[in-house]
């Protein structure tokens, strides 16, 4: 697999350039840019199972900045590119991504913080060497694989990841564990 | 203290004030230069008349109008929440995190002590903590406005077109090198999002 380098989706912005009315942004804020638009340029072209392992390896040992993955996914870096926020794909081979987030605190008017309760790729056609790709991405992990209803489960341990369905190879849903979440701040 | 050090005191006092004096005027001369920068053509503008806001906003605004410093203001249902916050820059005003619920569906309004409107910082907080309106009163007197009409936007969705409008902004004017015109774009292109996604539901006013 090619080297792509997933360092910047953990950039947390310095708390000089957070919340604030006027002023200049963070200095680094360009070169985080250009790297994110590297990774998104990454996931159009690369091989689907490459697309896979990126994503969950993203996920694998730290939480990411979801939103830079997501709009690294999802913003177009083609010429003709459409804007909107569907996944983007040399290949067209994903049906949909979703990012399902979820509030940290419920009921709680204070705090309408919110982190990534799973990821969800859905593919146009069925993936025969899905678990292998999965199964690779995992690759240092402990995890146990099991089966429920035609699901396939992987429960991973000691990493942000909780668990990962595959459905009849067409559909990977990536459970995030809540407590990993980490607040980056936008640029 | 001998007479000398007296002297020397006023002078150093007397020196850092001429420097920031000297700091400001360069800093205005900049924004004139560069044609008026950040007076959006976006906002609409209307006449000063039709600012509906509480009065005790407007009482606020002509205080901090007249400040070097950028001060903001926090009003919930027209009363003025806390004491009035700054920074101590004329460039930037700075929140703690505690202080961000307080701003949900609340009138946030500061002082641009330079002019102009709002910058993408002020589109951006205004996005991200959910108010009802962000305002900046210039030293002309008039004020520049974003409302939010029924909007509601989880804190990722915000984050999600603050970040889309910074990648777009990478790939289309990275080459400028520019600080202030880059603000200029990236504040245009926050509204146009705004605009193209909300539509009536978001309001971006120059009352006059």
């Amino acid at each position: 697999m090619e080297e792509i380098d997933l360092e910047v989706l953990y950039y947390i912005v310095p708390e000089v350039y957070r919340n604030k009315l006027d002023g200049e942004d963070d200095p680094n804020s360009s070169s985080i840019i250009q790297s994110e638009i590297k990774i998104g340029k990454y996931l159009y072209s690369c091989s689907l199972e490459h697309y896979i392992q990126t994503i969950m390896t993203s996920f694998l040992e730290k939480y990411p900045n979801t939103v830079a993955l997501d709009v690294s996914m999802s913003v177009p870096y083609y010429p003709g590119g459409s804007g909107d926020n569907s996944p983007h794909r040399k290949e067209n081979d994903i049906q949909e991504t979703q990012f399902n987030y979820k509030l940290i605190e419920e009921n709680n008017e204070d705090n309408e913080e919110e982190y990534l309760d799973n990821l969800k790729i859905v593919f146009k056609a069925s993936q025969p060497k899905l678990f292998d790709w999965v199964e690779k991405a995992l690759d240092g992990k402990t995890f146990e694989k099991s089966t429920e209803n035609a699901v396939v489960i992987y429960e991973v341990s000691q990493s942000p990841i909780l668990k990962i369905e595959v459905k009849e190879k067409k559909e990977l849903i990536i459970f995030i564990d809540k407590g990993s979440y980490i607040r980056y701040y936008s640029l | 203290m001998t007479i000398f050090e007296k002297i020397r005191k006023w002078f150093l006092k007397a020196k850092e004030k001429a420097q920031q004096a000297l700091s400001k005027t360069r800093f205005t001369q900049e924004l004139k230069d560069l044609g008026g920068i950040y007076t959006s053509k976006l906002a609409r503008v209307l006449s000063r008349h039709y600012d509906d806001v509480p009065a005790g906003v407007k009482t606020v605004e002509k205080v901090i109008a007249e400040q070097e410093y950028e001060f903001a203001a926090i009003f919930r249902n027209g009363k003025l929440e806390g004491k009035l916050i700054s920074s101590g820059k004329e460039g930037s005003v700075m929140f703690e995190d505690a202080l961000l619920a307080k701003m949900k569906n609340a009138v946030v309004t500061h002082n641009h002590p330079a002019g102009g409107s709002l910058s993408p910082a002020d589109i951006k907080l205004f996005l991200k903590v959910g108010m009802k309106e962000v305002r900046a009163k210039c030293p002309d007197g008039s004020v520049f406005s974003l409302k939010n009409k029924g909007v509601r936007l989880g804190n990722k969705e915000a984050d999600n077109i603050i970040k889309k409008i910074k990648n777009e902004l990478e790939i289309s004017y990275g080459g400028i090198s520019d600080k202030i015109i880059k603000q200029r774009f990236e504040a245009d292109l926050l509204m146009k999002e705004l605009k193209s996604r909300f539509g009536d539901k978001i309001d971006y006013i120059h009352y006059k």
